[in-house]
């Protein structure tokens, strides 16, 4: 009952703080939505380039007038050859490349053509994204032609043949960072001023003045501001899902049991930083401190593997690497929980020693 | 047993002794008060007494409790009031009222039942529902005073209570306390006012650390001069008067200032009769014979040294 107290405390306080509830109610979606605007693929006017190998029939033309006028693709350019359409797709100029191939005319008439889509796996979520809306095109395509010449379908199909641009692992799977940024930020953030707050409000000492035991109050803390977070992971993940269309091959629990873990951490992170603080601004600056370097060192600007020898230490003890990784072993290749276990146990080390350290570093004690 | 019990405790900070030394004796069913001037020492040993910092030598116990290893028991067994509005601002009246009597463990019927008779109490009827961050200094003093009352404890440790209030609001304090203590409540209360501390029943005098004397606030202000102060006049010769007292056995002291005579008895009320009559047994006439008034202030400083 006294810990149901506190986190009812705690929440009717979040209640009356405007600006940082509007910070957690925004902040995940704003991030998510601002993310899937700029990077998400799939929402359409993806720029590709149409190679048309099969210049003089009339029928490979139409085939080209139909992309065209999809809301799907922004044509960029026009490459002569299967080489060039990859070229342009490598360089970055075009997400992706459809090639008509020669004699396609004579194959469709035959009864059966292919177009080649050439998609940038570097970014996969991208090239889901045209994988989809290529195969959708392209059955608008061959049934608006049979019923016009009047020839039974389907006849058309569609082979995906993949190119890694030169950005390769650079933008690789960006998701998994974003969703990692928000759940090590936004709960670090949260609780880190959470204790200080009662510590420079004086507030504390009422508070320690109580038989409240020290666990009680860390608890209450930290399920209030998990119950919250939690409530954003989901928010954030429904404009990713349902608004992005973003590519998740997994299944939606492993992805949330692996987002929890990774966010218990970052409230113990928060949670201990705010024991040692003895102000506000002093425990956010902390937190933020450490989100820095975690970012840098995560694998979302360079794979770790490229990073100086003596420099990857720093990625093999970061919590956000770990994150980033499982979360793209779930999400990009669809790999089932047990697959990610390597990745998910560092993160589970991470949590119990971040809620150990704010358990041990918080002092019931006034200074 | 003794509502608490403090021996040598010495605490200090950074090389700063705060409390040195401190040995305390609060009777179960007083008014004891912690007078002394600010960084005397006088917070840092309540927080000691309420388990919120650690010795580091000396013992405290309350109600025979150790604070720090029954802490469950002490804390329940005290109501706290902080110095500082420990209460949260962005809560109301009610709110922070109810999540202390959760913290409290007391059940929901109970804890509203309280809560009501506190608020009227400590006269915030009306203000339930108000932020407490919007209340005057004073109504977060009063809200405070609810708030340590709430679980009904045995002992009240009050922290400047009414620092920085205005005095009728100290006055209408000092009658809760009053009332308080007529229901059985032991306090133990600090404050820098000299005139409020006339209020306790036993005081603690503090300076630098140190308790450096206890007792009524009566008995303190006999410490100074060893017995209560008189001031005689005579109109014949001074000396005769001197020579008079001198043989009187209950006069501790005489001295002459001036024209007039200095005299510290045991006790005046029962001694200024007995000395009226040897001095007109000896035909001494006397023009004018006075209380000298002793302030706490005056022992305080002759204690300390004027150490403030």
């Amino acid at each position: 009952m006294r810990l149901a107290a506190l986190i009812v405390k705690e929440l009717k306080q979040l209640r009356r703080d405007v600006r940082s509830l509007t910070l957690v109610v925004a902040m995940p979606m704003l991030v998510m939505i601002l993310f899937g605007w700029g990077y998400g693929g799939g929402v359409g006017h993806v720029p590709i380039a149409v190679a048309n190998l099969d210049p003089r029939s009339q029928l490979s033309w139409e085939v080209v007038g139909f992309i065209e006028q999809s809301a799907a693709f922004q044509v960029e350019a026009y490459p002569s050859s299967l080489e060039e359409a990859r070229r342009l797709v490598e360089a970055g100029k075009a997400m992706g490349a459809l090639v008509i191939p020669e004699e396609f005319t004579q194959s469709y008439l035959a009864g059966s053509a292919f177009l080649i889509l050439l998609t940038d796996e570097s970014s996969p979520s991208v090239a889901s994204a045209l994988r989809d809306s290529a195969s959708a095109l392209l059955a608008y395509i061959d049934s608006s032609l049979s019923s016009t010449l009047g020839l039974p379908g389907p006849r058309l199909h569609l082979i995906s043949s993949t190119v890694y641009g030169p950005q390769l692992e650079r933008v690789d799977a960006f998701m998994p960072v974003v969703l990692g940024i928000i759940l090590f930020l936004l709960p670090t953030s949260l609780v880190s001023v959470a204790i200080a707050r009662e510590r420079e409000k004086g507030t504390l000492e009422a508070l320690i003045a109580s038989p409240l035991r020290r666990w009680e109050v860390v608890a209450g803390k930290l399920l209030a501001y998990g119950l919250v977070t939690f409530i954003d992971l989901l928010l954030a993940l429904a404009v990713a899902i349902v608004g992005f269309k973003v590519l998740m091959r997994c299944h939606l629990l492993d992805l949330l049991a692996a987002s929890t873990l990774f966010m218990v951490g970052s409230l113990g992170l928060g949670l201990a930083a705010s024991a040692v603080s003895r102000n506000q601004l002093q425990a956010f600056q902390v937190a933020v401190f450490i989100f820095v370097p975690a970012l840098l060192f995560c694998g979302a600007f360079a794979p770790v593997e490229v990073l100086s020898p003596s420099s990857r230490v720093v990625a093999y003890v970061n919590p956000l690497h770990y994150f980033v990784r499982a979360l793209r072993g779930l999400m990009v290749r669809g790999a089932p929980l047990y697959m990610v276990l390597p990745d998910l146990t560092p993160l589970l080390i991470y949590a119990s020693l971040t809620l150990t350290a704010s358990l041990a570093l918080f002092k019931a004690r006034v200074e | 047993m003794l509502a608490v019990e403090a021996r040598g405790l010495t605490k200090s900070f950074k090389g700063l002794v705060a409390v040195d030394h401190v040995s305390l004796e609060v009777e179960v069913g007083e008014v004891f008060g912690l007078l002394g001037p600010n960084g005397a020492g006088k917070t840092t040993t309540i927080r000691l007494v309420c388990g919120l910092l650690e010795p580091d030598e000396g013992w405290v116990k309350v109600y025979g409790l150790d604070p720090l290893k029954q802490a469950g028991e002490v804390k329940r067994a005290l109501g706290y009031m902080p110095q500082r509005f420990s209460l949260y601002d962005d809560l109301t009246v009610w709110e922070n009222l109810d999540f202390y009597g959760s913290v409290y463990g007391l059940p929901k019927r109970e804890r509203e039942r309280r809560i009501e008779e506190m608020v009227s109490f400590v006269e915030l009827k009306g203000f339930e529902h108000h932020l407490a961050g919007k209340l005057s200094g004073g109504m977060k003093q009063r809200l405070s005073l609810a708030a340590a009352l709430l679980h009904a404890p045995k002992l009240l440790v009050l922290d400047e209570p009414t620092a920085g209030i205005d005095p009728p609001l100290r006055r209408s304090f000092w009658s809760y306390f009053r009332r308080l203590n007529r229901e059985g409540v032991t306090i133990l209360v600090t404050t820098h006012y000299m005139d409020e501390a006339e209020n306790c029943g036993r005081l603690g005098l503090m300076g630098g650390g140190r308790v450096v004397a206890v007792g009524s606030p009566k008995e303190l202000k006999r410490s100074l001069h060893g017995g209560d102060a008189l001031e005689l006049k005579v109109a014949g010769d001074v000396r005769e008067a001197e020579r008079v007292a001198e043989s009187l056995s209950f006069v501790k002291a005489v001295g002459r200032e001036g024209g007039a005579l200095k005299l510290v008895v045991e006790d005046a009320e029962r001694d200024v009769p007995r000395l009226l009559a040897s001095l007109r047994e000896a035909s001494v006439e006397v023009a004018s014979l006075s209380r000298v008034e002793v302030s706490l202030e005056d022992v305080f400083i002759a204690l300390t040294g004027g150490a403030r």
